[in-house]
């Protein structure tokens, strides 16, 4: 097991420098560059010409990402180009506040999604299954922005209950952090918890169907035991999947909800970089999103080994 | 004898009574301290005025640096480190220096600093976008410690005001030469302090104490905040998460006004919106076919659908007429027949396909896209609308003359040079129409070494009459940019050149 840990750490680092070539190269084919988009409309070409010089733009581009590998290698993250501060400790700030918003969409998918799910399984075709999936639709159809947003008015402006944007770090107010955690997370974790809950139903519906049910049913368990003891470990097996894919998309992939929110999580972060053609940010948080969903995908491996007495890694 | 008197005292005392109660009570006495929270349109991206900032840290810069001179609400000039000028001939500005004021390291500030900022401007490898703008300069003198004398190439009465630009800010050198930038304020001798940068692209500022106007600022912190979804900072001013809420446009500030406790400020801001028409490409190098287009084009309902109203439509030249320099009168009425006349003795007279590119992020632009897609509809131009998400992507077609048509719009505009020149100018770094008219570019330098104001606005009035009729660009609109603050933030007042500077005034009834 440790051995299959190791080999999946160590294969983390070419996958990360993979995909850091491909995005470094892909960045720098579209049109215009950092001086374009940090001049604006002032872009007259003379002035262009000069803030790239003083960027050091006018490398040729083998040259830039030679220095740019030679420098991330050595763990060295990188001066954004746009603001002229170091990389890494904007980072260090954003990374927590995406982690959190990241922790609390799961908490509540998890805490709304799969009991949905499986109360929709297991009173299948009555009154109370009709409206988990009538629920279920509904936070798949909502938009996320559109929800924030209701969110926002109700909560903050009619109630005066929560705050409306913004972000307090854990170290500083555990009250104020919560507070303002708790609109983003839930216009964030509904979509998700909806998405869990039709896979959760459609899965249980699955196992529930299975002989080896209707053998515990005859043997006289009572209908919880048989769900507890046999049904759920089958049935949450692709649901963890599906679970771990969208929790990957939680970073980097917030990145409405962080704008309506000003939540400085990492997806604004990193389409704001792109926009401002700010290659060394883009790489960073790059890096950083993609060992997120590798790590994350490890878990949801690690998850089913321990569902699954079958499944072995060694 | 004591009755009489008695009546005479009690007559003394009523009519004093009626005359004190009359007194209208004394203005409010401002208070101090407190912590104002300023909600900003976007992340500050860099602190150093020289080094072309963004708006948001554009904003930020005018609180923590001193200037030569400042723009006050009324868009005139007022003292500020310099406490009066002359112009000692046609190409000499001398400025006398207040004696006292401070950078925040501590050092007076004396006319070697003026004359270092200055320089550093000016000199290329700053790579500023301000730079052209100190064209006329031949040499910054700085003899006596609180006098500073600029010797132009050239007679140049808009000196004054370039000097009043946000990027024009006094920096100390030797905090520049020590950082190689001016990521921290210790080079700034501004109303207040920074005291860091947040992480989502806000700042905290802290007051002053050694400012050289010993009374302000109120205030003891100011955060300023960077929200950029429209509706959350229209929301955050509301629910009392920020102070002040700035740049709301448009619906935005329908909603504000109907909430009685915020303020809306008046949106008068200097930016104007243009439908730039690429003077290099066929049909649109026809005077006659762009005159069809500016003819056929309804300002006030463009204005209403996009805008909902928040805005002033530019029916005469791009100063719009509350500007001292802006014409009064209208040039064009949509007169739709006038346009298809036009257009039928033109080089395209069965119209022609016409690709109008946006930027998406700007709704009030996109809108007046597909207004001005109806509008040209009758004449038989039929108009594809291209958005674009990405800046460069977008921009980078235009810079290089590769477009049919766009809307955009040009900001930060003060004086009419600022909207004039660089964009009528034969080869103007702004010019992105491919315009040229030798008469235009000899008005624009005669205007520069006039004088009178007077015969400047007769001057301007002229180029801008030249340009509307020639449609060296269509002029649309000139948005309104409105500041909302709660109703117990006193003193502050919005700037035209949209800069922060009434916070400076600001105190908190609290």
């Amino acid at each position: 097991m440790n051995r299959y840990l190791a080999r999946r750490i160590l294969a983390l680092i070419p996958l990360m420098l993979g995909v850091w070539t491909l995005v470094f190269f892909l960045l720098n084919i579209l049109p215009g560059d950092t001086a374009i988009a940090i001049l604006g409309v002032e872009a007259s070409p003379e002035l262009v010409q000069q803030v790239r010089t003083n960027l050091g733009l006018d490398l040729p581009l083998h040259t830039r990402y030679i220095q740019a590998l030679f420098r991330t290698l050595h763990g060295d993250l990188g001066i954004s180009l746009v603001t002229g501060r170091p990389i890494g400790p904007e980072l260090l700030v954003r990374l927590p506040a995406t982690l959190e918003i990241a922790l609390a969409a799961s908490f509540i998918f998890v805490l709304i999604g799969f009991p949905l799910g499986m109360i929709a399984a297991t009173h299948r075709n009555t009154v109370t299954d009709f409206i988990s999936r009538m629920l279920a639709v509904a936070g798949l159809s909502i938009p996320n922005f559109w929800l924030a947003l209701i969110l926002m008015l109700t909560f903050s402006l009619r109630l005066r209950l929560l705050p409306s944007e913004g972000y307090v770090p854990l170290t500083e107010d555990l009250l104020q952090n919560l507070r303002h955690l708790i609109l983003p997370a839930t216009a964030l974790g509904v979509a998700m918890a909806a998405v869990v809950a039709r896979m959760t139903r459609s899965s249980l519906l699955d196992v529930l169907g299975q002989d080896f049910v209707r053998t515990a049913r005859a043997k006289g368990l009572p209908p919880g035991k048989v769900l507890s003891r046999h049904c759920l470990r089958n049935a949450l097996l692709p649901v963890i999947t599906v679970a771990g894919i969208e929790v990957g998309t939680l970073f980097g992939g917030t990145v409405i909800v962080e704008q309506i929110f000003a939540w400085p999580g990492i997806g604004r972060m990193v389409l704001d970089a792109i926009f401002k053609r700010d290659y060394p940010s883009v790489g960073a948080t790059v890096l950083v999103i993609v060992a997120s969903v590798v790590i994350i995908n490890m878990m949801v491996d690690f998850a089913y080994a321990l569902l699954d007495p079958r499944i072995r890694y060694d | 004898m004591w009755k009489q008197r008695w009546f005479a005292l009690l007559t003394w005392l009523i009519v004093s009574g009626l005359i004190l109660s009359g007194v209208p009570a004394s203005a409010q006495v401002p208070k101090r301290g407190g912590t104002l929270t300023v909600g900003l349109l976007g992340p500050i991206d860099r602190p150093d005025p020289h080094a072309n900032p963004n708006q948001p840290a554009l904003w930020l810069v005018q609180l923590l640096y001193s200037y030569l001179v400042q723009y006050d609400r009324n868009l005139n000039l007022r003292p500020d480190l310099a406490t009066s000028w002359e112009r000692t001939d046609s190409k000499s500005y001398v400025f006398h220096l207040r004696r006292g004021a401070r950078f925040h390291n501590g050092r007076e500030v004396t006319s070697a600093d003026v004359k270092y900022s200055i320089e550093r401007i000016m000199d290329p490898k700053t790579g500023s976008s301000r730079r052209l703008r100190y064209a006329s300069v031949d040499k910054v003198e700085a003899s006596d410690p609180y006098t500073i004398v600029f010797r132009l190439k050239y007679p140049d009465n808009v000196l004054p005001y370039v000097l009043a630009d946000p990027a024009s800010a006094v920096v100390a050198r030797e905090v520049v030469e020590k950082e190689d930038n001016l990521l921290r304020s210790e080079a700034g001798s501004g109303p207040f302090k920074l005291e860091s940068l947040t992480s989502d692209g806000g700042a905290v500022l802290v007051r002053n104490g050694d400012y050289y106007d010993k009374e302000k600022p109120y205030v003891d912190r100011v955060i300023l905040r960077s929200i950029p979804d429209n509706s959350a900072r229209m929301t955050a001013v509301r629910t009392k998460d920020v102070d002040i809420a700035t740049f709301l446009v448009t619906h935005q500030i329908e909603v504000l006004r109907k909430d009685p406790t915020v303020v809306v400020s008046d949106g008068r801001s200097g930016q104007y919106y243009i439908l730039a028409l690429n003077t290099r490409r066929k049909p649109l190098d026809d005077v006659r076919v762009r005159q069809a287009i500016a003819w056929a084009l309804d300002r006030n309902a463009i204005v209403k659908g996009a805008l909902s109203g928040e805005g002033f439509p530019l029916d005469a030249g791009p100063i719009p007429a509350w500007h001292w320099a802006g014409i009064k009168t209208e040039i064009f009425k949509p007169d739709v027949a006038k346009a298809k006349q036009l257009l039928a003795s033109s080089s395209a007279p069965n119209g022609f396909m016409l690709n109008i590119r946006v930027w998406a992020p700007q709704d009030y632009v996109v809108d007046a896209a597909s207004l001005i897609q109806e509008q040209l509809q009758p004449l038989g131009i039929k108009v594809q609308i291209e958005q674009q998400a990405d800046w460069p992507t977008y921009w980078n077609p235009v810079q290089n003359g590769n477009y049919d048509a766009t809307i955009q719009g040009f900001g930060g505009n003060t004086h009419p040079v600022d909207w004039l020149d660089e964009s009528f100018r034969t080869g103007g770094t702004l010019n992105i129409t491919g315009y040229s008219n030798p008469k235009v570019d000899d008005l624009l330098q005669r205007a520069r070494v006039t004088p009178t104001p007077e015969r400047q606005a007769e001057i301007y009035a002229e180029v801008q009459q030249i340009i509307a009729q020639e449609v060296a660009m269509v002029f649309v609109y000139n948005m309104k940019q409105a500041t909302a603050y709660r109703t117990d933030v006193k003193g502050f007042y919005h700037m035209p050149n949209l800069t922060l500077a009434g916070v400076v005034d600001t105190w908190l009834d609290r």
